[in-house]
């Protein structure tokens, strides 16, 4: 049953979403948009199935002979804070405003100013351990773009935030990055093709 | 009335005849019939002293054949015309159980086994004694001429009469004592019975038999009128109570009781062992019955033979020579020294002959010639036809209606006619031709299933032997049979051909020869382990990177210093960023989309704060919406923290859609029909019910679209999927992106799908330069322009000193390999 039962709603399913950009019906967008909405549904579930699981194995790691257990302890308190919360008051509620400035915001930009501390320490450290070319190309770059992006105090290094950091990110680096997205494109149209024919079959039923 | 057929005459009889009326044979009786008569005549023997000893099996058995047919016994009483005589029994048994001990002692001595009391075991006697009559009848006269020759013989040859043939004289004694009551019981019945033989007929020693046999009857003429069966029992009492005067055997009365008490279970004894053969002949299949009498015949005759020893007559000259059974084992021994020598398949295939056949076959096979006499030669097979095979009939028959003249004229001291037709010479003829097919057993010719039961390796010998016994004569295996024999040619023995050892290679072989050697042997060598530097605990590096800049940005930020110029020119896309935002008409609804992580609200902040600043100053209405879960969370953030000058107060001039699921589904569905999408209801109303929403029914009747995104993909979707729409319906769509998001989005604005675009902390900063107003850009320019220049001189120094140790590490290593 699952080998027949499962091909056909995916392949049908995708073929309907298909058809609801190509053709602009209201039939069609109808089907699309409530195809979409469960979807929606079943990726809020499986957040909530993913939280439990986080729930559980951090409870499990609280009952052995753990040292970061006190990390665990921490994560369900605040967990289980931060949903009770957002249920009984509301996500744009001032007590959710006061949590998300109080504690993630300043948690997300530490991380941050860590990695362009990591980042430097490991740009002064690469020529240390890969003493190439491409090495030192790579610091150049960075440097000009870092040059280029604001000025320098009591100077300022002609052309390179006018025309040298500009040419170099949206010439070179997208350049180079649409080609990867290119192949990334062509990739998940194969994929969906596959998808649609039932070759690949990722929902099971193989 | 049931009838049957005489066996002898074929004449109808009745069927509960014993003998025939016409020609006055005696009847052979059914084993049905001996069983049925024994069950009833059971049933008359009182055996409550008995019945103590029966084993339960067989009380059970008496039991059950009591209750199952309890009609039979009456019928046996009353048809059995020998009832009374039953009653009678018990009754002589219930005196015996009152009577004194010296009686029972003395009964039990005269008692013929109590047996011999029944009918049904008197009728079994009288057929085992007619036929024992028969055979002693025959040994009687054989002994008789045996006797005269061993008289001669022993004279002659100086040897000793063998025991066998004294016993066979006792035999014949006691069998005719045995056998008297059964021929008185003949002659005594009514039928005539008695008459068989006239005195005439008879030879002498029956005859003075019957005249003994009539001083006993005139000693007790009571017992006339008994049946036959009393008058046996009554005879044999009356000899045993004579053989008992005679031995002198104390009276029974004279007995202490101890020792009549000890008599009394031999006669219990023997009654049980009756009991227990009559059950066991009960329960036997009918061939074994039949085979029974004549099987326990030979016994009999021996037994009573050796009891009845000193009144036999004449044995007293015949003393002193060996036993006929310690010759008949003498001849088994031979036989067994014959057997020895036969094959084991051809012993065996005897062993399963019928026992006559067998014990025939031994005694003829085991003739010494050498040992045995003239006489002996031809005795054994007279002696083993009388004295193993016992076919009753065929004897009755015999006696009955050809052998009576044998009889005379061997009870008249002459040779029988087959015996005296059998000469010396033809006897010896016969042995030798006996013994030559003895000795030439082997080359009779076997059936061929015997031939199949030979065994392999008889056959095998004979034809294989020869051929596979090959000895050996030279080599290693010299001597030993059995050697594979060597074909022609083969084995022969050259001198082997010389190969040179040296190896056929050529050169190029000979170097990568030395090549791998030279590998392996370097690969032997010890390789120094170059030591890795000591790695400290602490990050120093790291740590005073961080300290720098901290510093350096903290100092800037604190200062609120001003020595960072602001870019002095501004870009085109932040020019059409600020001219889509002033043409925008006033008051209209404008969809603020917040699609930025909480770590990157610094910078966006910073970039979208004048573009917001600049829309709220206008009056526009604002709707925030975000594709991720903190993004309307962040954008709450983002307005009370960068327009908390201005009141938003929700379904006035400012609403939130909140959370739009589904990627780029979702934002294409949204794109679409906005409606369907957001379904999210206020006070009991639909958000799209009241302002500023209520002229919404698509994305393109926003007045405006700015997305907040610090992601180029998230960027792009928004891109891929409202673009199209909102150019097609001359909606402006401007973005507000990251300083990394930047070179991805770009070629957008460029193409012209977005109509203004403004990146990171220098397009905020040219925003608010080219709109004259000191902002979050202008706050944070210094500090970001401090930061960089800081990072650029770590990076450019601490490259430079890691590059410099590097190549002095390479050209050290290159000096140390030189």
């Amino acid at each position: 049953m699952t080998k027949i039962f499962a091909p056909a709603i995916a392949i049908s399913t995708g073929i309907l979403v298909l058809m609801g950009y190509f053709f602009p019906n209201k039939t069609l967008l109808g089907i699309r948009t409530a195809i979409v909405q469960w979807a929606v549904i079943l990726a809020g579930v499986a957040v909530l199935v993913g939280i439990f699981n986080l729930l559980a194995v951090h409870l499990k790691k609280m009952q052995g002979k753990n040292k970061r257990k006190g990390y665990s302890f921490l994560l369900i308190i605040s967990l289980i804070v931060t949903f009770v919360l957002g249920v009984f008051f509301g996500t744009n509620s001032a007590i959710m405003q006061t949590v998300f400035s109080a504690i993630i915001l300043p948690v997300e930009r530490s991380l941050l100013a860590i990695m362009a501390i990591t980042l430097i320490y490991a740009g002064i450290r690469l020529l240390r351990y890969r003493n190439d070319l491409m090495a030192i190309l790579f610091i150049l770059t960075v440097i000009i773009i870092m040059a280029g992006s604001a000025n320098l105090p009591f100077l300022s290094i002609p052309l390179a935030g006018s025309s040298l950091r500009p040419w170099l990110s949206r010439v070179l680096a997208t350049s180079g990055a649409r080609g990867i997205l290119l192949g990334v494109a062509l990739g998940t149209l194969l994929t969906g093709l596959r998808v649609l024919i039932g070759a690949d079959r990722p929902y099971g039923g193989k | 009335m049931d009838t049957k057929l005489c066996p002898f005459c074929g004449k109808e009889i009745a069927a509960s005849a014993e003998t025939c009326e016409h020609c006055l044979q005696p009847l052979p009786l059914d084993n049905a019939e001996s069983v049925d008569k024994t069950a009833q005549e059971l049933t008359e023997k009182n055996t409550a002293e008995l019945e103590a000893n029966m084993p339960d099996w067989l009380k059970e058995a008496r039991q059950g054949e009591t209750e199952d047919n309890p009609e039979s016994e009456n019928e046996a009483n009353e048809v059995d015309p020998l009832a009374w005589l039953a009653e009678l029994d018990s009754a002589e048994d219930e005196d015996e159980e009152t009577s004194a001990d010296w009686l029972v002692n003395l009964q039990a001595e005269t008692q013929t086994p109590p047996a011999q009391e029944k009918p049904l075991e008197k009728e079994q006697e009288t057929k085992t004694a007619s036929s024992e009559k028969e055979s002693s009848d025959e040994l009687t006269g054989i002994a008789q001429v045996l006797q005269d020759d061993l008289s001669q013989d022993a004279e002659i040859e100086g040897e000793e009469l063998p025991d066998w043939l004294s016993t066979l004289q006792g035999e014949s004694l006691s069998e005719e004592e045995i056998s008297l009551p059964d021929l008185e019981s003949e002659e005594n019945e009514p039928k005539g019975t008695g008459s068989l033989v006239s005195d005439d007929d008879l030879p002498e020693w029956l005859s003075a038999d019957e005249d003994d046999q009539k001083i006993v009857s005139k000693e007790a003429p009571e017992k006339e009128e008994l049946p036959e069966w009393m008058t046996a029992s009554a005879a044999e009492e009356d000899i045993s109570v004579l053989q008992a005067d005679e031995s002198k055997t104390p009276a029974a009365n004279d007995l202490p009781e101890w020792l009549s008490a000890a008599d009394a279970p031999s006669s219990a004894e023997r009654e049980k062992e009756d009991e227990a053969e009559l059950t066991s002949a009960a329960d036997l299949p009918d061939w074994v019955a039949a085979l029974q009498p004549a099987d326990t015949s030979p016994d009999e005759i021996e037994q009573e033979a050796t009891q009845e020893e000193n009144l036999s007559l004449g044995i007293e000259a015949i003393d002193g020579q060996p036993s006929a059974q310690a010759f008949v084992s003498s001849e088994a021994q031979e036989g067994d020294a014959v057997r020895a020598e036969l094959p084991e398949w051809l012993s065996q295939v005897k062993q399963t002959e019928p026992s006559e056949e067998e014990g025939q076959a031994d005694v003829d096979a085991s003739h010494p010639d050498e040992e045995t006499p003239a006489w002996l030669e031809e005795l054994p097979s007279v002696k083993l036809d009388a004295g193993v095979d016992f076919p009753e009939e065929n004897k009755q028959a015999d006696v009955f209606d050809g052998g009576i003249e044998d009889t005379d004229e061997i009870f008249g001291i002459e040779m029988p006619d087959w015996l005296s037709s059998l000469s010396p010479e033809e006897t010896e003829e016969e042995l030798a031709a006996e013994e030559v097919a003895e000795t030439n057993i082997s080359g009779v010719e076997l059936p061929s299933w015997v031939q199949a039961m030979r065994p392999v390796e008889d056959v095998v010998s004979e034809t294989a032997d020869d051929a596979e016994h090959v000895v050996a004569d030279t080599g290693p295996l010299a001597g030993l049979s059995g050697v594979l024999p060597a074909a022609a040619g083969f084995g022969r023995i050259n001198k082997p051909k010389a190969h040179s050892i040296r190896l056929q290679i050529s050169d190029s072989q000979k170097k990568g020869a030395a090549l791998l050697e030279e590998l392996l042997s370097e690969e032997r060598k010890p390789v120094s382990v170059q030591q890795r530097e000591r790695v400290s605990s602490i990050p120093l590096v790291r740590w005073g990177i961080a300290l720098l800049l901290f510093l350096v940005v903290g100092f800037s930020l604190l200062s609120g210093s001003t020595m960072i110029s602001l870019p002095a020119d501004t870009s085109p896309e932040v020019q059409d960023t600020i001219d889509i935002l002033n043409r925008l008409p006033e008051g209209e609804t404008v969809l603020l989309v917040f699609d930025y992580e909480a770590g990157f609200s610094g910078e966006m902040k910073t970039i979208a704060a004048p573009l917001v600043e600049q829309l709220l100053s206008r009056g526009e209405k604002i709707t925030l919406l975000s594709t991720l879960p903190l993004g309307t969370t962040i954008g709450e953030a983002f307005l009370s923290e960068t327009q908390s000058i201005y009141e938003f107060q929700s379904g006035v001039n400012y609403r939130n859609l909140g959370y739009l699921p589904g990627g780029s589904s979702g934002i294409l569905n949204f794109v679409s029909s906005p409606r369907q999408v957001i379904a999210l209801r206020e006070e009991g109303l639909s958000v799209w019910e009241s302002e500023p929403l209520d002229t919404v029914h698509r994305l393109s009747d926003f007045a405006l679209v700015l997305v907040l995104s610090d992601d180029a993909e998230g960027a792009r979707i928004w891109i891929e999927q409202a673009a199209k729409p909102l150019n097609d319906a001359k909606t402006p769509f401007i973005m507000a992106v990251s300083a990394q998001a930047e070179p991805m989005i770009y070629p957008y604005y460029v193409s012209g799908q977005l109509d203004g675009l403004v990146s990171g902390l220098f397009g905020g900063a040219s925003y608010e330069q080219a709109r004259n107003e000191l902002g979050l850009g202008r706050k944070y320019w210094d500090a970001y322009g401090l930061g960089l220049f800081l990072a650029e001189i770590l990076l450019v120094l601490g490259a430079l000193v890691n590059f410099l140790a590097a190549w002095n590490a390479r050209r050290r290593e290159q000096k140390e390999e030189d």
